[in-house]
């Protein structure tokens, strides 16, 4: 269920992206090129991802709808991707950016294949064999120019993405059966609630359908599919060749009991450099956390290290090196950023 | 001494793991994203399954067992000849020994199965790394040889754990859009340059693109989009210059 | 640390001198006398791993029968099958050599796990003055380190794939690795990754 109103959710996130009106009067080139091969879609070099396939949208018709350019996102996406590679733990899934992001990617590649056909159509004619496309005509890679620009913006994003990914999915190995008792964990409270039969209103406003499980927030659904098959494969091949030699009591693969707990859990007392940003869109009066010094005007957050029961501020603006587990709940909230 | 055995698998595996590290370091800081291209065929880059020794470990693993057993025997003998008043200072110091010998016993087990967990956890980790490189699979040409890459370095778990491991990313890739998108078995060093020399190893024929046919024989040179021959470069058949 | 960190377990190898409390049959086969007994006060170097254990279990609460009144242990203390001794790695002599001079010291031969061991050693005894000591070495040998992993060059080819310092001159390898030789492995890790990060600003920079 939950999906599928995660895709309404990105549908309509698509149909209110804004298009960037980029003057192209730089590119004189473009803008001819622009007119003879386009014929639906908008061409506009600088910002290539911006393409929308109803462009009668415009930012007043929508009203209170909240606008996400895919500038915005693909800030976020890069600021996403640089937290994910710094921490030691593994951070919330962006379920719709992810969505908004693929179906942008897939609509870019097909306009490129489109452009990309148009203008090889008009090249067809005198094309060469194995010759040096580029020892042509230049007049022909000024005309190429925008495509090879938006074909290499794509394979940057694309990497990104990809990068980020497998970050994600390495970290999910390694911390597979961490993941799991985090799971575990969950289902059993759930069962103790099921459990209590004098349940409050509250309890029953939200039966335990909707509410989400923490591998859920997590991970997508296919990091999570791909977290049990393959710890299923693993304790598979790790009970054939040593667990089944093992006495019983050794038998487990998730014994927190022996001297050495068997479960590795993220490092959460790395270091980590941080970069504190503020608030979200600049709501610097709404944050209960933000604290103001008058003289001179500095907003900063205060965080305590608990060993040497000190008390640091750590100042918008600035760069620190703190302890992961310390600032984990202001990465959460996007106040700070990791480096 | 009980546990010796284990320490020298564990010794060939840090040694495994540091030469595994080297060869990946080197594969990622090439140019061809992940794959070492000097690969001669006659390297490999998991060494064989060390059967003799985890064969002699689980044996002393089965003797530490015995010994739980005849320990366990034992109490029960002593519980119940035991005579409550009388031998409470034996009984103590009774108790006291066969505590000692079973946590010795149960110890040097625990550290067995934590060597040999560890090992095997290890090797895994290798063979989930040369899948995702794409060192396995039947259109990589170092598989064409009689010797692919390290399978037969693989015990009989180990290979199954490998080709059902491939089938699962296989699969996700065919069944997630996102990641047949963005080829999440695709390059792991950011883009560069858009256009790239590259050198042809071993004849493909033609390879059409956007920019025209190329004929790929062996020992030409192109000088070609970088996304268009990426597969191509994993999977050995060209090389960047 | 993590269960399945090599270097965890080996330095988990690592052995220590220790005193036998009691008298233990049956575990003469830890001083090569299979069948034999233990005497109390014996001392002998068992790995890390069992000794630990053995040295932070009570072996006083050794009766499971809760019947049995303790009329003999009414002022029991805490008693361990065995005491841990001052290992060879931390004796006062190291610890001198350390505080003299701790750049040019060889602690690969004193111990190719010193750090990960001192660490498990502080742990267990809270041993205050060893962890100063210890911190203070690694900084000073770091920055040392830190000078090695930066003089390395590379060549101008971006194609090499050089894993090894490729300077121009032999002697400067050599020194490398000679130096190398001395850091434990902790610090061979650091030294690595140093170098790593070295290189590629270099490669970087000239990459055009």
């Amino acid at each position: 269920m939950s999906l599928d109103i995660d895709d309404i959710l990105a549908e309509l996130d698509r149909d209110t992206t804004v298009v960037d009106n980029i003057s192209s009067d730089n590119f004189p080139n473009a803008n001819n090129n622009r007119h003879k091969l386009t014929k639906d879609y908008s061409l506009s070099p600088n910002s290539s991802l911006d393409t929308t396939t109803v462009p009668q949208h415009n930012n007043s018709s929508s009203g209170k709808k909240k606008v996400i350019s895919s500038i915005e996102d693909f800030s976020k996406l890069m600021t996403l991707w640089k937290n994910e590679r710094c921490s030691p733990d593994l951070l919330p899934y962006p379920h719709l950016l992810m969505k908004r992001m693929l179906i942008r990617i897939q609509e870019q590649m097909e306009h490129l294949e489109i452009l990309s056909m148009n203008f090889f159509e008009a090249q067809g004619n005198n094309s060469s064999d194995n010759r040096r496309n580029m020892s042509n005509a230049p007049v022909n890679n000024n005309k190429m120019l925008p495509l090879l620009c938006m074909e290499a913006e794509l394979e940057r994003v694309k990497f990104v993405i990809r990068s980020y990914l497998r970050c994600r999915l390495a970290k999910i190995d390694k911390y597979s059966i961490y993941l799991r008792q985090i799971n575990e964990q969950y289902l059993n409270e759930e069962i103790n609630e099921e459990n209590d039969d004098d349940a409050d209103d509250d309890d029953k406003e939200n039966p335990s359908s909707l509410r989400i499980s923490p591998l859920e927030k997590l991970l997508s659904p296919e990091e999570i599919r791909y977290h049990q098959s393959h710890f299923s494969l693993l304790l598979n091949l790790l009970n054939e060749s040593v667990l089944k030699y093992m006495p019983d009591e050794l038998q487990a693969v998730n014994d927190t009991e022996a001297s050495i707990n068997m479960i590795d859990e993220p490092d959460y007392n790395k270091f980590v450099f941080i970069k504190v940003k503020g608030p979200p869109n600049n709501l610097y009066d709404t944050d209960p956390l933000l604290k103001k010094r008058t003289h001179p005007d500095i907003y900063y957050y205060s965080i305590t290290i608990p060993e040497t029961k000190e008390d640091i501020d750590l100042i918008i603006g600035s760069i620190y090196i703190v302890r992961y587990s310390l600032i984990k709940n202001l990465l959460l909230d996007e106040k700070i950023e990791l480096l | 001494m009980y546990g010796d055995l284990a320490n020298k698998l564990i010794i060939e595996a840090k040694r495994t793991e540091q030469l595994t590290q080297k060869y990946l370091d080197a594969a990622l800081n090439s140019d061809n994203g992940g794959i070492r291209n000097d690969f001669n065929g006659n390297e490999t880059i998991i060494p064989m399954y060390n059967d003799e020794l985890i064969y002699n470990i689980l044996k002393e693993v089965n003797q530490l067992k015995q010994n739980t057993e005849y320990l366990q025997h034992i109490k029960q003998e002593e519980e119940e000849t035991k005579d409550q008043l009388k031998d409470v200072l034996s009984g103590h110091s009774n108790d006291k020994i066969r505590k000692c010998q079973y946590f010795v016993n149960l110890l040097c087990l625990e550290r067995n199965k934590r060597c040999l967990m560890a090992y095997q956890r290890m090797r895994s980790d290798i063979i989930d790394k040369m899948v995702w490189n794409g060192l396995i699979g039947s259109n990589n040409m170092y598989n064409n040889g009689s010797k692919r890459s390290g399978y037969n370095e693989l015990s009989h778990y180990e290979q199954e754990y490998m080709s059902q491991y491939k089938n699962l990313i296989d699969e996700m890739n065919s069944e997630s859009e996102l990641w047949s998108s963005i080829e999440i078995m695709g390059n792991m060093n950011p883009p560069s340059d858009i256009f790239i020399d590259i050198r042809v190893l071993k004849d493909i024929g033609e390879i059409q693109t956007e920019y025209g046919t190329f004929n790929f024989v062996k020992d030409s040179q192109f000088y070609v989009r970088q996304s268009d021959v990426e597969r191509l470069i994993q999977q050995g058949y060209v090389q960047k210059i | 640390m993590g269960y399945y960190d090599l270097d965890d377990i080996l330095a988990d190898s690592a052995e220590i001198p220790c005193k036998f409390l009691h008298d233990i049959p049956g575990l003469g086969y830890l001083e090569n006398n299979p069948g034999g007994t233990i005497h109390v006060n014996t001392q002998l170097k068992l790995p890390l791993w069992l000794a630990r254990v053995l040295a932070i279990i009570d072996a006083s609460s050794a009766s499971d029968d809760v019947g049995n009144a303790d009329i003999f242990n009414t002022e029991q203390q805490f008693t361990p099958f065995l005491n841990m001794l001052t290992p060879e790695t931390f004796t006062n002599k190291v610890i001198n050599a350390i505080k003299t001079d701790p750049i040019s010291l060889d602690l690969h031969s004193i111990n190719p796990y010193f750090y990960a061991l001192a660490i498990k050693w502080i742990e267990l005894f809270s041993d205050k003055d060893l962890a100063e000591i210890v911190s203070d070495l690694l900084l000073q040998r770091s920055q040392v380190i830190n000078a090695h992993a930066n003089s390395t060059t590379i060549s101008y080819n971006n194609n090499s794939n050089s894993t090894s310092s490729t300077g121009n001159n032999n002697t400067t390898n050599n020194n490398h690795a000679l130096f190398t030789l001395t850091l434990d492995e902790f610090e061979k890790k650091i030294y690595k990754e140093a170098n790593d990060s070295y290189k590629d600003i270099k490669k970087w920079i000239y990459q055009y």
